[in-house]
């Protein structure tokens, strides 16, 4: 049961109504003011002593003209019935009202107030047609369903949590949110029980998943119309219905049969439905264009009238009221009707958040309202915040709505057909604002210290209480319900970063020592009472990884060896996901099930036949970063953590030492100017990349892969991560959806995530406790925590799948090849070598054409001739370029150019912004490093990347970019720096390099890198991972 | 010989060197009042002696016209009685708790009475300029709509009736009754246009003024006796203009917060030894005499002074219209200069007169006086005693020039509501300034003894 919010108005005209009538309202005035604004504290402790009124103000507005009245205008919001409201008025306020109710009327007794009151009370009503003592207007509640009652209740109780929970969070400072909300349920004292158990049903503005504002700002569907047809079956009926019978009528009386009449009438009835419309609306239009907006400033003295009465350091809250002037067109009568039609259209169809005026939800109570008897339209708002600040609003928000009211008044910028325009210009509609407006006289609220959003808080709060049992059956919801004590509800756009493993933000590029461990769950073990899963060791294991916080997720500094964990399909269906990897509705993709290693994914790859290592043999990786000075430090840890591993019971299949190497930019200095003697320079360089790799000074400079050039430049900027929070560039802002599942992705849509809809408790994996609601159940900015949920659960979420391929290079080989086909060009004197005088710059610049940078990163479209010849920080400052519109023939950035075709950003439509946007979703979160061989020497690179959908991200670039001949127009090529050679494909290949004069083309290349091992595996979330670790991480934490 | 030609003939022989300081004038005596001499005294020094001089003479005589009319009402100008001392002690205790109101700005308090405060006249400076400024813009509204602004009705008597209603706090009765209809429409028979409407705020200006107009005649027109007639109107006009008193007492809810009426009902605590009964008549009395006073002296002389500073009097004692309101406007936080302008532009262009009642028989300044007998102070012929002022004709205003229209300003007979009025006049003047203007060639009507019509227009 919820109580209804009506709103008060009183509108009484002053007995004078003489030229002289401005002295008694200044009267008036002077005596409202005594009231105050606020109110003083005895009026106030009258008002809040009623316990149903919201807020109230008492204003005069001025005569629109000698003859003319001016009125006192009284107008609340209160609970329940408004003629209810004017007795509470009228007792709160009798005596303080009978001094202006005297000057205004000549009453002069008390008891006669609430009489006067009821007599000019008027209702509200938006239609054109209106009964006696109804004022046109519009009425809008901020929050529908809460009485002053609750909103106080809920404080009290909101206030009492707040103290609990701080008192919980220092008895239980690791408690997740659901013992948190437990705990702090059952401590409530009686008083504050008392309001949770009243059997309230939930606000109104809370998600649902079938609430019709949720899908308005995506489209206007036909659903949406047909509401609104719904909405306005009446005025339909009226525009159409009445000429169609009239037309009926007159066919039946030419002898024509009723049932031919009207089938004949219906077409010409729309017709002039139409034409009634059409002839409105160029009325309305040729009124528009008679109206001369008034651009003044508004008068200073006024202003600062208003300003000494705005902002009260008491009040989060203020109030305004504007009295405008109706244009004296009488079709402005109509339009007004229609403008207001339109909102309450809105409001009444639901495609409107109730509480909220299109996106606005910083209005408590507000109403427009034409002065019986007049043309004055007068506006009054109590609202939350600055005057400019709620104008903005209406600015950027519902400049429609505005223009719509108040372009029917005198002096509105010019506004075209009702709804465009007009307050869209925000500097006069503001000033056109502000010179319609009066210092509010008298003011009271209830609430002077709770916004709109805390009073929506409060009640989620205390709704959430309510339904405790419900909301302590998911995780998300018990989380949702402990933001809205220190925040607000995680928006579903916003990174769960405690639960997304840390990899997904960075390369932890000062964790330069690394290593990468593939282990065998080894064999099932018999379950017991004690261990019922099979595969209990392994949980054990991950229960031991978690409670020594190895596995470390993106919500905390970096420790000094850090964890991430991903799991092949064979590993999470050993540790009982069987179902979810194969067959079930909402599983894993077949993609992920059926591994890097199958027969399929081998074929679509170009991958060899055997590898040294895949997830086909491999249950889970652990990948391990160290930041410690010594490479025996690291290797020292690393060997712990594999033998801890082995001591629970699992296998090491295969372990790379992986690290990062630093690029010398010296050192490529030095070969571009080193003429002849570059090849040795080279050489040298590539002794000093071991040494430079110590030098933790240089943790944030860029990384070089074992080819020689600068790796990582060029990364998605995910929106929410860490470090993107300035306005990200357009060419790579991707959506985080596009790598963790759980998010929207580019297209607005969530990837799909793998559920778990069974129970495993067998297994003593708790699903429903442990991880979190699917997508369609995850609280929004306004949990529904009375809805129930479904049983099925996401195990995806903060997950992402994780591709990892051991591509070993051989560095000797390429540069080889670099140094001959260089020789080849300086012999020919191939035109289109800008270097024909120099190998050692020819051989550079074949690798950048090959590559599409040079070896410092910068790019060939902005540096077609020579290098930068910095550290790779001018790279990345100059990321953002295009290369369709920049490049489109590839004289620079040649088509088959390895960057060219990873990422081909506008390339494939130059100049078309789907294209881009075709491109993006493809995008790869790429966290690989380079690894080394036995002698600690780069041997490769160790792959890696994110992505939320592997054939359409990796597999899609892997085999539609990098790998197809015909790629951009090409003939036969493929990428001709980083494509492994395949089993039956190591023919020699070709490069294009476009140029003036017909280009070249590099014939004989062998490719220098090989498939050694890979899979594809699961990047769990921190609850997936728990819910893994399954009973003896329960168990260990109860110990705890 | 008429009254006047008397009046006039006493005043040639007063005016005279080495002639007495009074002079008997039978012709002002009455039959009904046998025994009661009338002497007349038109100098400056008499008129200042007598006004000083409460041994010898008393004020007994506004007590007792007042009881003619009004019952237990009476003024602080009358006798220095117990019930005068209370009522000076209520108005200045309702001071005190409008000064705790008004929340006072920094001007310093002063060492004075608390109504010639700096801080205090800045409040009703304040006011004054707020309702100067509204009805200001309603007179250009109207005059833009063709309605001729006059002076005297529309701005003078109307400002002062609204500064009457905030200071005082007691507003005249909306409806105005039969008798002052009469007077109205009498007034609108007999007088130039424009036509004066019981409608609106003026007209309630009008309402009240029209009730007290008659009671102001018979007090301070009154030199021995008034007629039958005028005591009877007197009465009834008295009686209605009271019962808006008395209903204001009764609700004082409906006066400002800020206005001695309400200040009167916050401090009834401070008086616990006056009986209700006697509290709301001396209130009541106070409260009635100041609103009197603002509505009537203060409309009135506003418009005399207009009227002077338009007339070719006023052009040929060195006053115009311009010239007086830009004296007016000079900056002068104390106003010391502004009242002198006052002071001084009251002296040539307003009339009045005071009537003291000898006690006791005695010998004054060589003139033998009985008891009971009047003495009829000229102050209008005073105020131009060359003995007094250099240049008497001429408009001189000065801090030092002397002042005696309405008595003096110390001892018991203080005038308290001379500050308020004073700052209400200047401020009511300077308000005009870019605003209103006199027609060319403007000259004021009379009605009744009052001020009547004085053509403005916008500026």
């Amino acid at each position: 049961m919820t109580v209804a919010q009506e709103f008060v108005t009183i509108i009484i005209p002053f007995a004078d109504r003489t030229a002289w009538s401005p002295l008694r309202v200044a009267d008036v005035e002077r005596a409202l003011c005594r009231i105050g604004n606020p109110v003083g504290p005895e009026i106030a402790a009258a008002l809040d002593k009623t316990g149903i009124i919201h807020f109230l103000s008492l204003n005069v507005i001025r005569a629109a003209g000698e003859g003319q009245a001016p009125h006192l205008l009284i107008e609340a919001t209160v609970d329940g019935p408004a003629a209810h409201g004017v007795n509470a008025i009228a007792q709160a306020l009798g005596p303080a009202l009978v001094p202006v109710l005297h000057m205004v009327t000549g009453l002069t007794g008390a008891d006669d107030v609430a009489v006067l009151l009821h007599r000019h009370a008027h209702a509200i009503t938006s239609g054109p047609l209106r009964w006696p003592g109804q004022a046109i207007g519009l009425p809008f509640c901020g929050t529908p369903g809460i009485s002053v009652e609750m909103i106080r209740e809920n404080q009290r109780v909101v206030g009492k949590v707040r103290e609990l929970v701080g008192q919980d969070r220092l008895t239980h400072p690791e408690s997740d949110a659901l013992a948190r909300l437990h705990r702090v349920a059952a401590a409530l004292p009686a008083a504050e029980r008392t309001v949770i158990d009243k059997p309230l049903a939930a606000p109104s503005f809370v998600d649902r998943p079938d609430a019709p504002w949720l899908t308005l700002g995506q489209s206007w569907g036909l659903a949406t119309f047909a509401r609104i047809a719904a909405y306005h079956w009446r005025l339909l009926a009226m525009l159409i219905g009445v000429p169609w019978l009239l037309l009926t009528l007159h066919l039946w009386r030419r002898h024509i049969g009723p049932v031919a009449a009207s089938l004949t009438a219906l077409a010409p009835a729309l017709v002039v439905a139409g034409a009634l419309v059409g002839i409105f609306a160029w009325l309305l239009r040729r009124e528009e264009q008679a109206n001369t907006p008034v651009d003044a400033t508004p008068d200073p003295h006024a202003l600062a009238a208003m300003l000494a009465r705005e902002n009260d350091p008491r009040h989060v809250q203020n109030h305004m009221i504007s009295v405008t002037t109706l244009r004296p067109a009488a079709i402005r009568r109509l339009s007004l009707s229609v403008a207001f039609r339109a909102v309450a259209t809105l409001i009444g169809t639901g495609l409107m958040r109730p509480g909220f005026l299109s996106t606005i939800g910083t209005i408590h109570a507000a109403r427009w309202v034409r002065l019986p008897g007049t043309r004055q339209l007068v506006f009054v708002s109590n609202f939350d915040g600055s005057w400019e600040s709620y104008l903005e609003d209406f600015i950027k928000k519902a400049s429609e709505g505005v223009s719509a009211v108040w372009s029917n008044t005198a002096g509105f910028p010019r506004t075209t057909f009702l709804f465009r325009d007009g307050a869209a210009d925000g500097d006069r509609m503001k000033r056109f604002a502000r010179r319609s407006m009066q210092p509010t006289a008298a003011w009271y609220s209830a609430y002077p210290e709770l916004s709109c959003g805390a009073i929506r808080k409060h009640a989620l709060i205390v709704n959430g209480l309510r339904h405790t049992a419900r909301v302590e059956a998911v995780a998300s919801d018990a989380q949702a319900w402990l933001d809205l004590i220190g925040t607000v509800p995680r928006p579903a756009t916003a990174l769960q970063y405690d639960q997304i493993q840390a990899i997904a933000f960075g390369g932890m590029r000062r964790h330069r020592r690394s290593c990468m461990i593939a282990f065998d769950f080894g064999s099932a073990r018999e379950p017991t009472a004690a261990a019922p899963h099979p595969f209990g060791h392994v949980q054990q294991w991950l229960a031991d990884l978690h409670q020594r916080d190895l596995i470390v997720f993106g919500d905390r500094p970096l420790p000094t060896l850090v964890g991430n964990i991903a799991f092949s399909a064979r590993g999470l269906a050993r540790l009982g996901l069987d179902r979810e990897v194969d067959g079930t509705a909402q599983g894993f993709p077949g993609v992920f099930a059926s591994g890097m290693a199958s027969e399929g994914r081998r074929r679509a790859l170009g991958d060899p036949h055997s590898l040294d290592w895949s997830d086909a043999g491999i249950d889970a990786v652990l990948l391990l970063y160290a930041r410690v000075t010594t490479d025996g430090e690291a290797q020292a840890l690393f060997a712990t953590e594999a033998a801890n591993a082995e001591r629970f019971g699992l296998s090491v299949r295969a372990a790379l030492k992986t690290g990062l190497t630093s690029f010398d930019a010296q050192a490529f200095a030095r070969r571009w100017h080193g003429g002849e003697d570059g090849a040795a320079a080279a050489a040298e360089a590539e002794a000093g990349a071991e040494a430079a790799s110590d030098d933790e000074d240089n943790g944030d400079g860029l990384m070089v892969e074992p080819f020689g050039f600068v790796d990582g430049v060029s990364q998605p900027q995910v929106r929410g991560f860490p470090g993107t929070s300035d306005t990200p560039d357009p060419l790579h802002a991707i959506e985080p959806g596009e790598f963790i599942l759980g998010y929207a992705d580019n297209r607005g849509y969530f990837p799909p995530s793998p559920l778990v809809a069974r129970p495993l408790d067998a297994l003593g994996m708790a699903v429903q406790a442990t991880l979190e609601a699917p997508v369609a159940h995850q609280p929004g900015g306004f949990p529904a925590f009375a809805e129930p949920g479904g049983p099925a659960r996401d195990f995806g979420r903060n997950g992402s799948y994780l591709v990892i391929r051991q591509l070993h290079q051989n560095v000797a080989g390429f540069e080889a090849q670099l140094t001959e086909q260089a020789e080849a060009l300086v012999a020919g004197h191939d035109a289109t070598n800008p270097h024909p005088g120099s190998l050692a710059r020819t051989r550079e610049w074949i690798g950048a054409k090959m590559v599409g940078r040079w070896r410092d990163g910068s790019a060939l479209v902005d540096h077609p001739l020579q290098p930068v010849l910095d550290d790779g920080q001018s790279a990345l400052a100059a990321n953002a370029f295009a290369l369709g519109t920049s490049d489109p023939q590839g004289l620079r950035c040649p088509y088959g150019a390895h960057i060219r075709r990873a990422f081909p950003r506008d390339s494939l439509s130059p100049g078309d912004a789907l294209g881009l946007a075709v491109t993006n979703r493809h995008r790869l979160l790429r966290r690989g490093r380079p690894y080394r061989d036995a002698e600690g020497r780069p041997a490769g690179t160790l792959f890696m990347c994110l992505n939320a959908d592997i054939e359409r991200q990796f597999e899609f670039v892997q085999q539609t970019w990098l790998a197809a001949p015909g790629f951009h127009g090409l003939e036969g090529e493929r990428d001709p720096f980083a494509l492994h050679a395949a089993d039956g494909n190591t023919a020699p290949g070709t490069f294009s390099i476009p140029g003036r004069a017909g280009g070249c083309v590099l014939n004989g290349l062998a490719r220098h890198v090989t498939v050694l091992g890979g899979g594809y595996f699961f990047l769990p979330g921190r609850a997936a991972l728990r819910f893994l670790a399954g009973k003896p991480l329960r168990d260990a934490e109860s110990a705890s | 010989m008429t009254k006047d030609e008397a009046l006039a003939a006493a005043v040639a022989l007063l005016e005279r060197d080495g002639a007495p300081p009074l002079l008997r004038v039978p012709e002002l005596e009455m039959a009904s009042a046998p025994g009661v001499r009338v002497f007349v005294a038109a100098r400056h020094a008499p008129i200042t002696a007598i006004l000083c001089d409460e041994g010898h003479f008393s004020l007994h005589h506004y007590d007792a016209l007042l009881a003619q009319v009004a019952g237990p009402t009476r003024y602080l100008v009358g006798e220095n009685d117990d019930n005068r001392k209370l009522r000076l002690a209520l108005l200045r205790a309702a001071q005190r708790h409008v000064d705790s109101v008004r929340q006072p700005p920094a001007a310093p308090a002063g060492d004075g009475q608390p109504n010639l405060a700096p801080g205090y006249r800045d409040f009703i400076a304040t006011i004054a300029r707020e309702e100067a400024e509204a009805i200001l813009t309603i007179l250009r509204a109207r005059n833009a709509a063709g309605v001729p602004i006059n002076f005297v009705r529309d701005y003078a008597f109307l400002l002062a009736y609204r500064m009457a209603r905030r200071v005082v706090g007691v507003p005249a009765p909306d409806s105005p009754r039969l008798l002052v209809r009469l007077l109205i429409l009498l007034r609108n028979l007999t007088c130039p246009a424009p036509r004066v409407r019981l409608q609106g705020e003026a007209g309630t200006a009008t309402t009240m003024l029209s009730l007290l107009l008659p009671l102001f005649g018979h007090v301070f027109g009154t030199v021995v006796q008034s007629s039958a007639f005028l005591r009877w109107l007197t009465t009834r006009t008295s009686a209605r203009a009271l019962a808006a008193f008395d209903l204001a007492l009764a609700m004082p809810g409906l006066a400002p917060a800020d206005s001695l009426l309400a200040g009167l009902d916050a401090v009834r605590g401070d008086f616990p030894a006056v009986s209700d009964a006697d509290y709301r008549v001396q209130a009541r009395s106070v409260l009635f005499e100041l609103a009197g006073a603002l509505v009537l002296i203060v409309g009135k002389s506003l418009a005399e002074i207009a009227g002077y500073a338009t007339s070719p009097a006023g052009h040929a004692a060195g006053l115009d219209w311009d010239g007086l309101i830009a004296r007016l406007a000079v900056d002068d936080p104390l106003r010391h200069q502004h009242d002198a302008v006052v002071n001084e532009a009251l002296r040539l262009g307003s009339t009045s007169q005071l009537v003291r009642t000898v006690r006791e028989a005695c010998s004054w300044q060589g003139v033998d006086l009985g008891k009971g007998d009047r003495v009829l102070l000229l102050i209008d012929k005073g105020s131009r005693d060359p003995a007094a002022f250099a240049s008497p004709e001429r408009f001189a205003p000065a801090t030092d020039r002397p002042y005696i229209t309405s008595g003096p300003l110390q001892g018991p007979h203080v005038c308290y509501g001379r500050a308020i009025a004073w700052t209400i006049l200047r401020e009511g003047l300077l308000a005009t300034r870019d605003r209103i203007v006199p027609v060319p060639a403007a000259a004021m009507t009379s009605f009744a003894g009052l001020p009547d019509t004085l053509p403005f227009t916008a500026a």
